[in-house]
């Protein structure tokens, strides 16, 4: 279990991460969602050990990090987004270094090589040198160096991207059977997709906070079940805040982005209640050259609680 | 102690996979050695200084032509060898010799009667010092020439020196007092050229061997710099790894690993320590068994050698840690090593130094490392006299790792 007290970390006068709290349990994947520079990968940082947080608390299965860091470092498994294997090593020699750094030795270390490379799928390329390996192969054998060692806590930051398909796919299987074995792991990724097929509860984060958190149905209860209508064109911005207030189907929509090219709004069933609005915008001058209807998702309750794009 | 082991075992193993890097560190300094051997004529054995060399040539064989000839093995610095005009003209056309001195016929009788002759001398154009040194040798040949006619002209006068049938025929009577004569002169004239001021002490000269034994070569002089040079670059290159797993990303993920960052630290010097210990058996075992040269403690100079690699190591890595790039800390490092190759004695002997560049040079720890490596190859010191001098590296590792130990946790956080 992770437990994240209201976690601070600066960098000067920069603020990273600022009251940051989520708890993570054991068998759960925990996803971290943001986009980049949102300060997930400084969180993580913080409960590695790498970073030293300026705030707040670190709990890892209940042992604080700040007070007992290398007793935490021995349960937790890291799989940072920048690989991180020796080139100039084998498959199996990384592995091998990693699991000795985490304290595994002997037949132990053996086994637990030569298990993880099965189940990555490098079984035939152990005994080959890192530098010969293609980009998705390299993604799983850093995926696997952070879980030679039977970590009760999988740190995952981004460890999918730039990764092809076929590659990806068996990462987040690697994912959901470390899960399924009762660790806890906590994933970090700006996929929106990938953040809903895999994860089990959900913090969305930007500008180092944390905006939203619960599981894939809380937060979409947050959107109350309203469609998302993005409209592309021509808008004046004063006054589509005064029309539509004014218009019956419409009054209780929300206005979740305005400008001059964009409108972007929240409204349950909004299909159905198109033709009077395009019909009211008609009215006002606007030019509506594009609309975009979309069912409530972790998009549009990242659009509704940041006000933009996951990938902007 | 075993995570520094495993640390130390992942290094060694990525070494053994790059021995390229290994065979250049050595092959560096081993090249320039070669390249300064061949400059200076150096070798495995004493160097000689070139002797010039003098073709002589007469139509007619005279006595002076002899003396002339006689001159080379006489003790002068030049190599005399007698032919005929034509062959010396063909050899000092074709650049095989550094002089041609022709010598015109009645060359004696002329001297003895005092009347002009015309010696011609035809140097080598190729050549710039050793033709000045023949003609210096001749110089001093006809300054001596005059002052025998002074002394011994009259008598020599009386003498026929023409030869007869081509063989000189001197009575033996008149040899016998010409030598006398000469010897009487030679005995007034003492007193005033050689006056007992001088203690004169008579040493028999030096065998062939002896001299050879007693004669520093370049190999013996040189190769403990040399040594010393190849573990200076060692050292940068060493150093630099810590860049290269930063760049990989592994520095961080160990950050977060009961290993620890420090510990790599520590197994990084062992396995550094390692490689350069199998550096320095490997260059003494080259030089006992290829080069023939003799070493009074060959084990202790290794170890002694090893313990310089590490002490130049731990130099190195606070400065790789303190670049902000990879480029600014190599450019940091080589401020460093530029220096201490040129000044530690590995390039220029120390006796070659000025003083205050000696004195200098035994300041900067290869210098320092250097002076004490040849008194040990030379056995003028033992491993007794290494405690002290072993302390001061030793305090030299412990002060440049702890420094790095210091930085390495804010060089992987840098970003």
């Amino acid at each position: 279990m992770i437990q994240i007290t209201e976690l601070q970390k600066r960098y000067g006068d920069v603020t990273a991460v600022e009251d940051v709290s989520f708890e993570a349990r054991p068998g759960e994947i925990f996803g971290l969602l943001g986009p980049n520079g949102a300060g997930k990968s400084t969180t993580l940082g913080c409960i590695s050990g790498l970073l030293k947080p300026s705030k707040g608390s670190v709990t890892v299965l209940g042992m604080d990090a700040q007070l007992e860091p290398t007793k935490v470092k021995s349960r937790l498994g890291l799989v940072p987004q920048e690989l991180a294997l020796y080139e100039d090593l084998s498959a199996q020699e990384n592995l091998e270094f990693f699991g000795a750094a985490w304290g595994l030795g002997g037949a132990r270390l053996r086994d637990r090589v030569s298990e993880v490379l099965d189940r990555i799928g490098l079984e035939d390329r152990r005994r080959d040198r890192v530098t010969t390996f293609s980009g998705g192969m390299k993604r799983r054998l850093n995926f696997a160096c952070g879980l030679v060692h039977e970590p009760d806590v999988l740190l995952l930051d981004e460890p999918t991207v730039g990764v092809d398909p076929q590659s990806r796919v068996k990462l987040l299987d690697l994912v959901r059977e470390e899960a399924e074995r009762g660790r806890t792991v906590l994933y970090t990724t700006h996929y929106m997709e990938e953040a809903e097929s895999l994860c089990d509860r959900l913090a969305i984060v930007d500008r180092g906070r944390v905006i939203a958190c619960g599981t894939l149905q809380e937060l979409s209860t947050q959107l109350a079940e309203r469609e998302l209508v993005r409209l592309g064109g021509h808008f004046d911005v004063a006054a589509i805040r005064s029309l539509l207030p004014q218009v019956p189907e419409w009054a209780e929509a929300e206005i979740v982005q305005v400008t001059t090219e964009h409108l972007v709004l929240a409204k349950g069933e909004a299909s159905r209640k198109l033709p009077s609005l395009f019909s009211a915008l008609a009215n006002s001058g606007a030019v509506v050259r594009e609309t975009v209807l979309t069912r409530p998702s972790l998009e549009s309750l990242f659009i509704k609680l940041t006000g933009k794009e996951l990938r902007e | 102690m075993r995570p520094i082991l495993q640390a130390a075992w992942k290094d060694l193993q990525r070494h053994r996979r790059d021995p390229l890097s290994l065979i250049l560190w050595l092959a560096i300094p081993a090249c320039i050695g070669t390249l300064i051997s061949l400059a200076f004529g150096g070798g495995s054995s004493p160097a000689s200084s070139p002797r010039p060399q003098l073709l002589l040539a007469e139509s007619d064989e005279s006595l002076l032509g002899s003396i002339l000839a006689g001159a080379g093995n006489g003790g002068a610095p030049l190599d005399v060898e007698r032919t005929s005009i034509e062959e010396g003209r063909r050899r000092i056309n074709n650049g095989e010799a550094s002089a041609l001195l022709i010598l015109p016929p009645n060359l004696a009788r002329a001297f003895l009667d005092g009347e002009p002759a015309n010696l011609e001398l035809i140097t080598n154009p190729a050549q710039r010092i050793l033709p000045q040194m023949v003609e210096e040798s001749l110089e001093m040949l006809l300054e001596l020439a005059f002052y025998a006619d002074q002394l011994f002209g009259e008598s020599l006068r009386d003498l026929d020196l023409e030869p007869q049938a081509g063989q000189w025929v001197l009575p033996d009577l008149r040899v016998a007092a010409l030598s006398v004569e000469v010897n009487q002169v030679l005995e007034g004239l003492r007193q005033v050229l050689l006056p007992p001021r001088l203690q004169v002490e008579f040493v028999p000269a030096p065998t062939a061997e002896e001299d050879a034994e007693h004669q520093a070569t370049f190999l013996s002089i040189m190769l403990p710099g040399f040594l010393l040079m190849a573990l200076l670059f060692m050292a940068q290159g060493l150093s630099e790894d810590l860049w290269k797993e930063r760049e990989w990303g592994v520095l961080a993920r160990v950050t977060s690993a009961p290993l620890g960052i420090r510990n790599l630290l520590a197994g990084k010097g062992l396995a550094s320590l390692c490689v350069m210990g199998l550096a320095a058996s490997f260059v003494m075992l080259l030089a006992t068994y290829v080069l023939g040269q003799e070493f009074a403690h060959p084990f202790w100079a290794t170890l002694w050698s090893t313990l310089t690699g590490l002490a130049l190591l731990a130099l190195f890595m606070p400065l790789q840690l303190l670049g902000r790039t990879r480029q600014g800390a190599n450019m940091i490092t080589s401020c460093v090593l530029i220096p201490l190759f040129l000044l530690g004695g590995s390039l220029f002997p120390l006796e070659s130094m000025p003083d205050f560049i000696a004195v200098l040079s035994g300041w900067t720890p290869n210098g320092y490392a250097l002076v004490h490596l040849r008194a040990l190859i030379s056995g003028t010191s033992g491993p007794a006299q290494l405690f002290l001098p072993t302390l001061v590296l030793i305090a030299l590792i412990c002060i440049g790792f702890g420094l790095a130990g210091v930085l390495l946790p804010r060089f992987v956080r840098r970003k």
